[in-house]
């Protein structure tokens, strides 16, 4: 309620800064090209909404057509439409908002630096953060460290980029939740993105046991389970990697799907095919009660 | 990623164009009864194998075993790859069969032509197989020449599926007073390859070359030659000049889809012919060949068929063990692709149909699968 009063106060603020800037300055105006308003007839009113919802129109389409096509063709194709969304959205944006300023200011040197004044002085005021995210997001879109289709992790939040607006993106976690995440995030926040604008994302995979069972064993084991899984990309290097805990060993297989998207069903595999193995070696796990004298405080719960 | 994307897009285009033209063009020709097609595709499957692919293997065995005899650093081993779609077994058996005799000596290591009933059992086969001759390879006064022509027969993609394979490399590079005589799908060979290096050991694998029109043409000739083809149509302005030439560029294009293959190539020549009206001369006739379109396909699809062209044929609880499925979860989608006619059960053994073979490599590749070709 408190923060809805404030942000009242400030828009009220800002039209009062708005008219004594705006409103002297056309008064004070002798010509046309000195006013920073242009006239306003019913044709360029017509016009600008007309303009406004064929944007609008434009935006939903580009989101629903290339959502729809994306998923419709091969995988190889998906990131490259996907990708191409903000982009579209922002060509949008920017020839719209490009025709309502030609038809409703005078963008003459002096009045565009009375405009931008004006506009600082409003942004400083109300839509600091709105604008703050806006830039965010644009600097994203060349840094790109998320695009969509992505799969990235976000302070506690974990999923697919699906949605990049002008504020702030969307993410589908695992549950099938979206998250919207505003984009200003990048300004503070470490982001890390699971595959960078490629099909396939590393998933690693852990399994634990006593120091006793023969490590070689385990690791071709877990090897052939990475190969043998029909959702591996081959191409990509596979590595198992091990480490030593008080409570007994861990093994860690890195290794590519093809499709990031499968990076649950495929750690669910390998860990059936793998697991079968094991029961078929009869190989001991590590014993719990050890973890508790663990200096390191890892268990084999917790990896 | 933009240039093979409109490549793939052109290609698509061409392809359905040519469809609907002869879809809209009110063909008065029928396509073959499916009990003529059948009687049609049991002759074909026995012909023997092309005469070009047999020539091939010939002198490529001739040349290798010369120079393993010559030289005893050289290769011991022979690896004829093919397409999963295109059988080699009878390629070498073949060529084995004209090499009978006593100084020849080629002794078939693994007559069998499937897995063993058990999967668990695949690798074992093999691994019996080659300690059954002992562990010294050929027995005294045993020929010192040995085939294996169905390599991709003697695996499957599960923990501990390749180690028959495993332990054939080992023989092969210890035994090199034997010459060996391999034939493998290339889609397996590529597999193991990157599964077990294989190629590393073995670099010299050499893949049966394409058929032009005219050699399949003459592969053929014993199946058309019954059937009295007449020519489609009159000649075109522009077009081939006599009756001659326009079936020359029937073939070529023939061969030109089919990427050379005899399988897919037969797959399609069968699609093509046509059944006249009875009161328009009837007979057959051979229309421009298309390729079938692949009907739409979930991922589940894909991982399906991807392991079906890694092992060439495989029964459906082979299929299931090697995708870590239970059978009944697989069942639905492979009823479903038997019916769109994307693979074929012959006695007991799934497998991909030799005439969607091209679409379906390309679907694969699209999908970022591994493929020989792509």
């Amino acid at each position: 309620m408190a923060s809805a009063t404030l942000r009242r106060r400030r828009v009220r603020v800002l039209l009062v800064a708005l008219a004594a800037t705006i409103l002297p300055a056309a008064a004070r105006a002798e010509t046309a090209t000195q006013r920073i308003l242009a006239d306003v007839t019913l044709m360029k009113s017509i016009g600008a909404v007309v303009a406004v919802l064929l944007a609008y129109a434009g935006i939903f389409l580009i989101e629903r057509l290339t959502g729809w096509l994306s998923e419709k063709v091969a995988r190889r194709y998906r990131l490259l439409i996907k990708q191409s969304v903000p982009f579209l959205k922002g060509m949008i944006l920017i020839v719209t908002v490009s025709y309502l300023l030609d038809q409703f200011l005078n963008l003459t040197q002096n009045n565009l630096l009375a405009l931008t004044g004006t506009l600082a002085v409003a942004l400083g005021f109300a839509f600091k953060d709105y604008v703050s995210s806006i830039i965010a997001g644009v600097v994203s879109l060349f840094e790109a460290s998320y695009r969509v289709g992505d799969r990235v992790r976000i302070g506690d939040h974990y999923g697919e980029v699906v949605g990049y607006g002008l504020r702030s993106l969307q993410l589908v976690t695992p549950d099938d939740n979206t998250i919207t995440i505003p984009h200003n995030l990048l300004w503070t926040d470490s982001i890390s993105n699971a595959n960078s604008g490629k099909l396939e994302a590393q998933v690693a995979t852990d399994v634990y046991f006593d120091h006793t069972v023969d490590p070689d064993l385990v690791v071709d084991i877990l090897y052939q389970a990475a190969y043998s899984s029909q959702y591996t990309q081959l191409r990509l290097p596979i590595v198992v990697v091990m480490e030593e805990h008080l409570w007994g060993t861990q093994y860690r297989l890195r290794c590519y799907p093809m499709d990031a998207r499968d990076e649950f069903v495929y750690r669910t595999d390998l860990l059936m095919r793998a697991k079968r193995a094991f029961a078929h070696h009869d190989l001991s796990y590590p014993r719990p009660q050890l973890a508790l004298l663990d200096p390191a405080g890892s268990s084999p719960a917790e990896g | 990623m933009a240039v093979p994307l409109l490549h793939s897009l052109h290609a698509g285009l061409d392809s359905w164009f040519t469809r609907k033209t002869s879809q809209l063009a009110d063909d008065p020709l029928e396509p073959l009864p499916r009990e003529r097609a059948l009687a049609l595709g049991r002759r074909i499957e026995a012909l023997d194998g092309p005469a070009p692919l047999q020539a091939f293997v010939r002198e490529a065995l001739g040349e290798a075993i010369e120079a393993w005899r010559a030289d005893p650093e050289a290769a011991n081993v022979l690896v004829v790859l093919g397409r999963p779609v295109e059988p080699i077994t009878p390629v070498i058996e073949a060529v084995l069969a004209e090499r009978e005799g006593p100084s020849s000596g080629f002794h078939t290591l693994l007559p069998c032509h499937r897995r063993p009933a058990d999967p668990e059992n695949t690798p074992r086969m093999l691994t019996a197989a080659l300690e059954g001759r002992g562990a010294s390879g050929a027995a005294e006064g045993e020929a010192s020449l040995l085939s294996l022509p169905n390599l991709d027969q003697c695996f499957l993609r599960c923990i501990d599926g390749w180690s028959g394979i495993e332990r054939l490399r080992r023989v092969i590079l210890e035994r090199r007073d034997s010459f060996w005589l391999l034939g493998c799908s290339s889609w397996a060979w590529k597999f193991l390859d990157h599964v077990s290096q294989i190629s590393s050991y073995f670099p010299a694998a050499r893949f049966l070359p394409s058929l032009e029109g005219s050699e399949l043409r003459e592969w053929l000739a014993p199946v058309a030659e019954g059937l009295e083809l007449k020519p489609e149509t009159a000649a075109v302005p522009g077009g081939p000049e006599t009756a001659e030439d326009a079936a020359a560029d029937r073939w070529s294009q023939l061969a030109e889809l089919a990427a050379g293959s005899s399988r897919i190539a037969a797959e399609l020549w069968l699609g093509s012919l046509r059944l006249a009206p009875a009161d328009d001369e009837g007979g057959l006739r051979q229309v421009k060949p298309v390729l079938p379109d692949l009907p739409s396909l979930t991922d589940e699809d894909r991982y399906l068929l991807h392991s079906l062209l890694i092992h060439s044929t495989m029964r459906r609880d082979h299929l299931a063990f090697g995708l870590g499925l239970p059978s009944h979860r697989l069942q639905p989608r492979i009823h479903w692709l038997l019916g769109e006619g994307v693979i074929e059960e012959t006695a007991g053994e799934l497998a991909v149909r030799p005439s969607h073979y091209p679409c379906l490599v390309k679907e694969l590749a699209n999908n970022n699968f591994f493929t020989w070709e792509a």
